[in-house]
């Protein structure tokens, strides 16, 4: 009865041009650190970061991808759970801009963070803008560079997909990020890693799925601040001294 | 007074809230609270208390909590006489600690207590939630450590929420937990057994009264040379970061000694910067 | 076919009309593998034209900002002009298959400067790296005589498709046993009326041919 739209299904595709090959997920600042060296540290390392670091960009999808979706289309069977309250669509840049700044306070202890997720927002909105014109991501534009996940959502929404596809894809792309980084940087055999990339999607599952149920919380109750707040402090400092490393290779 | 502590083992589960309010008076602050056993509040200074937690707490199902109120034009310090020693309680679940604190126009709150150990078995839940008026300011430190000595110590769930001017400033929870393989791990902490923060937060750079200076603004601030705003020792990483909004934050990860004392230096930089 | 090549005829090879690309000033990409000249030649140009023209950086290097500190140290532009763009290994990448990130790192210069010319700086990378003509309106390929001299015959999509082909280090060619009229020759078969010119940036600083072929083309674009 659903069937999937390939719009969702391009946005899940790292060969669509949106910058996250220049962005590690972290993984650079373990590998320089010799905290990740081998299939076996990544098998470990997985799982971890979807435990800490999974549901704030699935929850921001979630939500945007809930706010982005027309109101014609909420009463459709998966918009069903969405209580929001009427007039809330951001069609413009101020509707949006509480949700971009709980995306900043969610990740308040890197900066760096911060500017990884924007820098691959802003690359996201211009490939996603000309794809899927909507207004919601019209609206976005007024905030120059929305966080990264905010994008994402408003884009599934635009492609057709539900809010918990969304903190799926987000989830999927914190995954392949750091799966695609540990290859090139360790020369890690890509066939060994493909399979701990499925395990991990499979265990963030759940992750996915309880991000996109606070989300769709926040956005009936029209409080952003009810959006997942969880972190990870080393990610933070690793992902703070990284960005101010002479040499990397990956910008986050 | 309350009354005396039940023995520490084996007691119930232990409910109770305690208030403190931080007034400005001529010449002094003032300082009103009603204490609840276990948690113990001592003043110790003009614009300072000492908090004791007794009854050998918090045990796993306690929950305590404390609300803060640091009037217009006052300040308050906050400190702790011990460690908080989390430990498993009879009555099973995690202890819990909340504290909620607003700072009105004007007024300072400096919260430092000492660590939080969770131990062995032991779960801890605590929040942390300021509201800062768009004047008012604040010098936020935790510190969590997972075990006493040789332990692997237990879980903590930590959320840390400040508010300016009814703007949030920071929305954080940390999980960890010393048994779990995959929160000790490299995606994890690393093994790391402590946590730090100080957060930096609001406008007021100078603590009424005490004269405290949230001068760590020249230690933390993005000009500053890179080694001043992060780094990596022996036992702790630690970095400084700028937020989105009026404050800025050190985050330090390793081990507890370390992680307490770049706590204690990166608090302390600004008066050694002042003096010279 | 084969002709003597003069680096003073470049001028005449200014591609008309221009792809019509991205808006807003000249942007002109520079690839080629790793050590053929490729910073030398941006520091070259910038050299030779910032008296004349307002000009902006952006540099792939593919082992972080080290391009950007050489022509920082050098002093060839003045910090806020040059940007840089790590690129995850993939130097490539950045440059044609997933430009946003250059394409992000170039509006913002544009936004703050509104220079005539942007110069997109690749990472090193193999004889098949190409720029997107959704980054750039021209694009020069540099290599060097050290890398021996079948490499303009073995052709690649750098040499055979870039706007303009750089042969640097004429100066090594005896010690290296590399024979420029072959390459030359080469080059000219594989590129039909595109472009080739043989240099020694050490030896010529200025890069006067190319710079001029650049400055046709600012020209050109400019309208």
């Amino acid at each position: 009865m659903t069937s999937v739209p390939m719009g969702l299904l391009l946005l899940a595709d790292s060969r669509l041009p949106a910058g996250g090959h220049g962005h590690s997920g972290g993984i650079e600042a373990l590998v320089d650190r010799g905290l990740l060296r081998s299939t076996d540290d990544l098998h470990a390392v997985l799982p971890a970061r979807v435990r800490t670091t999974a549901a704030v960009p699935a929850g921001a999808a979630a939500a945007a991808c809930a706010l982005a979706t027309p109101p014609s289309r909420r009463q459709e069977s998966h918009h069903q759970d969405t209580r929001r309250p009427d007039g809330g669509f951001p069609d413009t840049g101020q509707g949006w801009r509480r949700w971009d700044a709980a995306g900043s306070v969610r990740m308040a202890p890197a900066a760096a963070l911060r500017d990884a997720s924007r820098a691959q927002g802003a690359a996201l909105l211009r490939t996603a803008g000309a794809a899927w014109p909507s207004p919601a991501l019209d609206a976005l534009r007024a905030l120059r560079r929305p966080h990264h996940a905010l994008v994402l959502g408003a884009a599934a929404a635009a492609a057709g997909a539900t809010p918990a596809q969304a903190a799926a894809l987000a989830v999927h792309h914190l995954i392949g990020g750091a799966c695609t980084a540990a290859v090139r940087l360790l020369g890690l055999d890509p066939l060994a890693v493909g399979a701990l990339a499925a395990r991990a999607g499979r265990q963030a599952e759940p992750v996915a799925a309880g991000a996109a149920d606070a989300a769709l919380a926040a956005v009936a109750a029209d409080d952003p601040a009810l959006l997942p707040t969880d972190g990870n402090p080393l990610a933070d400092v690793l992902a703070e001294l990284h960005h101010r490393s002479e040499a990397t290779l990956f910008a986050s | 007074m309350s009354a005396p502590p039940a023995a520490p083992t084996g007691r119930t589960a232990l409910t109770a809230a305690a208030t403190l309010r931080a007034e400005p008076a001529a010449g002094r602050p003032r300082l009103r609270w009603s204490q609840a056993w276990p948690v113990v509040i001592r003043a110790t200074g003009a614009d300072r208390v000492h908090l004791v937690h007794g009854a050998g707490g918090p045990l796993g199902g306690d929950d305590f909590s404390l609300d803060v109120e640091v009037l217009a034009g006052a300040s308050l310090r906050v400190r702790s006489a011990a460690a908080t020693l989390v430990q498993p309680g009879a009555a099973g679940g995690p202890a819990r600690w909340g504290v909620a604190a607003d700072v009105g126009a004007g007024g300072f709150l400096d919260w430092a207590p000492e660590a939080t150990v969770v131990c062995d078995g032991a779960t801890m839940r605590s929040r942390l939630r300021v509201r800062l008026d768009a004047t008012a300011g604040a010098v936020l430190r935790e510190l969590v450590v997972l075990g006493r000595h040789g332990e692997r110590g237990g879980r903590h769930r930590g959320e840390l929420l400040v508010d300016v001017a009814g703007e949030p400033l920071i929305a954080h929870t940390t999980e960890l937990d010393g048994a779990d393989e995959v929160l000790r791990g490299p995606g994890g902490t690393a093994g790391a057994r402590a946590v730090g923060t100080l957060l930096v937060a609001g406008t007021a750079h100078t603590a009424p009264h005490t004269g405290t200076h949230m001068a760590t603004h020249a230690v933390a601030d993005a000009a500053a040379p890179a080694a001043e705003r992060g780094g990596e020792a022996p036992g702790v990483r630690w970095a400084w970061t700028e937020l989105a909004g009026p404050g800025r934050l050190l985050v330090a990860v390793g081990e507890p000694g370390a992680v307490g004392a770049q706590l204690d230096r990166q608090a302390s930089a600004p008066a050694r910067a002042q003096r010279s | 076919m084969r002709r003597k090549h003069r680096d003073d005829l470049l001028t005449a090879h200014v591609p008309t009309p221009l792809p019509a690309g991205p808006a807003g000033p000249l942007r002109v990409g520079i690839g080629g593998p790793v050590g053929g000249g490729k910073t030398a030649l941006v520091a070259a140009l910038c050299r030779a034209l910032r008296d004349r023209m307002s000009i902006v950086v952006v540099t792939n290097d593919i082992y972080t900002t080290e391009d950007a500190d050489f022509l920082r140290r050098h002093g060839v532009l003045p910090d806020e002009r040059i940007r840089a763009v790590q690129t995850g290994c993939c130097p490539h990448t950045a440059i044609r298959d997933d430009i946003t990130a250059n394409l992000d790192a170039v509006d913002e210069l544009v936004a703050r400067h509104d220079p005539d010319l942007v110069l997109v700086e690749s990472g090193g990378d193999n004889l098949t790296a190409t720029f997107s003509y959704g980054l750039v309106h021209a694009q020069i390929f540099v290599l060097d005589v050290a890398g021996g001299d079948k490499v303009p015959r073995k052709g690649g999509p750098g040499v055979t498709r870039s706007d303009l082909l750089v042969i640097n280090k004429i100066d090594l060619a005896e010690l290296v046993g590399a024979d420029l009229d072959v390459m030359r020759r080469d080059a000219a078969e594989v590129r039909g009326e595109r472009p080739t010119v043989l240099v020694s940036l050490r030896r010529q600083p200025d890069a006067g041919p190319i710079a001029d072929w650049v400055t046709g083309l600012v020209a050109a674009r400019r309208g």
